[in-house]
């Protein structure tokens, strides 16, 4: 019948037409990329940009962005990898890459890639365990304070260098009808009030913990709880708010001054442009001029079906061509992990407050925000020490007793 | 005997009729629960879940030793009870309402179940807006009216917390109970009413004598359900404070959730999930037990 064969027709058609389709697409292999710095604003679209130039450049690679927030984004991927899967290629901040070479998803990277090839910053031993490299450093972002230059200079306020210079700095703003400080006193930011609270500990000279035993009861960090419930209850801060309401209300002119890491003017920028020569930076105005920084990694995953091809990106990533769009993208001082730098008028234009920035860092030492000896411990060690300050902000009770109980608390979770 | 043959065929009949559905049950419910009771008593991690000692009791030792545990098992109680008679009594009243006949009751109708089909992650961003201490709308009503003279820390103070969480709560689900109310108001025979008028009742004995009484059985099987799902509520909670502030709102959920995906100790988030569990178990018998009694008081009067 005329139809049987048309039909006939048709099919053999669409065979012949598959198959060599199929051999003229190329074969792709498919690899899941994940970092926090996809969904940031002021970051996300040149990171997207990067990603999308490797994909094309590598046709047989396609590469699927996992954009998920900074504040989800470990339990997420643990989560993931602990059933066995998660994406290809992760990021990893501070404490958590202890957890994940411990728990075995990060793969070593020796075997992956030729490392000699890439010009690897000595700070990548911060990733080296047993002979073997976990992990590259991705960026290590310091804390410093930033503040609004045209918001103290209209209130009469010098950029302070001391606690009591901070407080006069804030109470002027605060007449001036704008906020003197923020940091997160919201609820559901546990793990970020973290690293606000560490800037101030460290200031005071202070640790969270010595040789595996925690401090939450020294001197140091309870004088830096009391003055954070200074600030906050003589209404310097606003209330209740997160680090991206407190961000966004930073680049509307909302607030004059915030200790926060220098990833922030990037995004201050990238909401509100005008804001690019009104940023000013300085080092955290207390006493032990210690500060913190958050150090990330990249991490390919051990469980990957596809590690040839997720070293390939990663290859991408730290070559001189990565390593100057990565410069570009965060701002440039935070920028790490390899030994290139990009040429220093780039970097003027693209980061005004860059010299700043670089001034403020030999002024200060650097310490991590990991508790010495307790580095797997510190998810819990964050919600204690929140629940502490929520006690002493929101439930009237004095910075020694919270942090006495805290450290209760932080032992028995240290001896588990 | 043929009787007995053929009840023995009518009885694998039976077995095999319902086999499907045991063998269903039996997966998706049955395995879940072993598996979770089997979990809290071991100290499997989330990091690295094949690898796991059983530790017999310890986790729920550990629990009950808690100095915190006391408070969560109060908080997860005032939470139930509180969501469960706010949504039924705003539910009966909005249930009242709608059984009235007015002009735009249609819309009305329409309008009350809004809350129940906005998706809970929204009803929880836009009222942390609400809240928001500096900025909040409802601050701002209320300063204007000269209700309050300073900024109420709706989701920040441990003695306000609670209150906010549940107005949320019952804000987002009373129109299921407006709902399921409504339908049993439309099955109260109109012969009742219409006797109980012409004994003279009116308004309030009207509502204590013949409404509530006839919708008696409907209100029992929403407090099970509410208070089932209270118990296991999630989503809201957590978005708008995580359990805080000070734990005021830290009911069992929240706190299986943070031990098991956060500090990533599922058996001793399994073992808080045996606890909520049983609580569950608890509920619905007292719920048959409280049916049953009144399904026999009904009968003997």
């Amino acid at each position: 019948m005329p139809t049987s064969k048309l039909f006939r027709k048709a099919v053999i058609g669409m065979v012949f037409a598959c198959a060599f389709g199929a051999q003229d697409a190329p074969a792709q292999t498919r690899i899941e990329f994940a970092s926090w710095q996809l969904v940031e604003k002021g970051r996300a679209e040149k990171f997207n940009a990067l990603i999308d130039k490797f994909a094309k450049e590598h046709p047989k690679i396609a590469v699927e962005k996992v954009a998920i927030p900074y504040p989800v984004f470990e339990q997420t991927i643990f989560t993931q990898a602990g059933q066995g899967g998660g994406p290809d290629v992760f990021f990893v901040a501070d404490e958590a890459l202890p957890k994940a070479v411990n728990a075995g998803f990060a793969a070593p990277l020796g075997e992956l890639l030729r490392l000699s090839t890439l010009d690897l910053s000595p700070m990548n031993q911060l990733a080296a365990a047993q002979d073997k490299q976990f992990a590259l450093v991705w960026e290590a972002i310091t804390y410093n304070l930033i503040y609004n230059k045209e918001l103290l200079a209209a209130a009469g306020a010098k950029v302070p260098t001391t606690y009591d210079e901070f407080l006069d700095a804030a109470k002027r703003l605060k007449a001036e009808g704008t906020f003197g400080y923020a940091f997160r006193s919201a609820p559901a930011e546990a793990a970020g009030m973290w690293y606000d609270a560490t800037d101030w500990v460290y200031g005071l000279g202070g640790r969270w913990s010595k040789a595996g035993k925690p401090q939450f009861d020294s001197e140091p960090v309870i004088k830096a709880v009391t003055r954070l419930a200074e600030v906050y209850k003589a209404g310097y801060v606003p209330k209740g708010v997160d680090a991206a309401t407190y961000r966004r209300m930073f680049w509307e002119g909302k607030i004059g001054m915030m200790i926060d890491n220098l990833a922030v003017p990037t995004i201050v920028i990238g909401g509100n442009p005008a804001m690019r020569d009104k940023v000013g930076i300085a080092p955290v105005p207390f006493e032990s001029r210690e500060h913190t920084a958050i150090t990330s990694f990249i991490v390919i995953n051990a469980h990957s079906k596809h590690k040839p091809e997720a070293a390939e990106l990663v290859a991408y990533l730290y070559s001189k061509e990565g390593q100057l769009a990565v410069a570009d993208m965060l701002g440039g001082a935070s920028v790490v992990g390899t030994n290139v730098t990009p040429p220093a008028e780039a970097l003027a234009s693209a980061a005004p407050w860059l010299a700043e920035a670089k001034k403020a860092e030999v002024a200060q030492t650097v310490v991590s925000p990991v508790p010495e000896g307790l580095a797997v411990k510190t998810t819990e060690l964050k919600t204690v020490l929140s629940d502490a300050i929520e006690q002493v902000l929101f439930g009237g009770i004095s910075p020694a007793d919270a942090m006495r109980a805290a450290q209760q608390r932080a032992l028995e979770v240290a001896g588990r | 005997m043929p009787d007995r043959a053929y009840d023995s065929a009518m009885s694998r009949a039976a077995w095999l009729g319902i086999a499907p559905a045991v063998l269903l049950l039996a997966t998706i419910q049955g395995y879940p629960i072993v598996r979770g009771v089997y979990l809290s008593l071991t100290d499997t991690s989330l990091l690295s879940p094949n690898i796991s000692r059983f530790v017999g009791l310890a986790n729920f030792t550990r629990l009950f030793g808690s100095p915190f545990f006391e408070k969560t098992i109060a908080v997860t109680l005032v939470y139930a009870a509180g969501s469960v008679i706010g949504a039924i009594g705003l539910g009966l009243l909005a249930a009242l309402l709608m059984n009235s006949d007015f002009l735009g009751r249609r819309l009305v109708r329409s309008v009350i179940l809004v809350p129940w089909a906005t998706p809970q992650v929204a009803v929880a961003l836009v009222f942390i807006w609400i809240f928001n201490p500096d900025y909040g709308v409802l601050n701002f009503a209320l300063k204007s009216v000269g209700a309050a003279s300073e900024n109420v820390l709706w989701l920040n103070d441990p003695g306000v917390g609670m209150i906010s969480v549940l107005l949320v709560t019952i804000w987002k689900i009373f129109p299921f109970s407006a709902l399921v109310l409504l339908a049993a108001l439309q099955s109260i025979p109109a012969s009742h009413e219409e006797a109980a008028r012409i004994d003279g009742a009116k308004g309030l004995a009207m509502l204590t004598e013949i409404t509530l009484p006839g919708i008696r059985r409907t209100v029992l099987v929403l407090v099970l359900f509410l208070t089932i799902w209270s118990l296991r509520r999630f989503e809201l909670i957590w978005l708008l404070t995580r359990g805080g502030p000070v734990r005021a709102t830290n009911t069992l959920v929240i706190d299986l959730y943070r031990e098991a995906f956060i500090n990533a100790r599922l058996g001793q988030g399994a073992a808080i999930g045996v606890i909520g569990f049983l609580a569950s178990i608890i509920i619905t018998i007292i719920y048959y037990r409280v049916e049953r009694s009144s399904t026999r008081r009904a009968g003997e009067s």
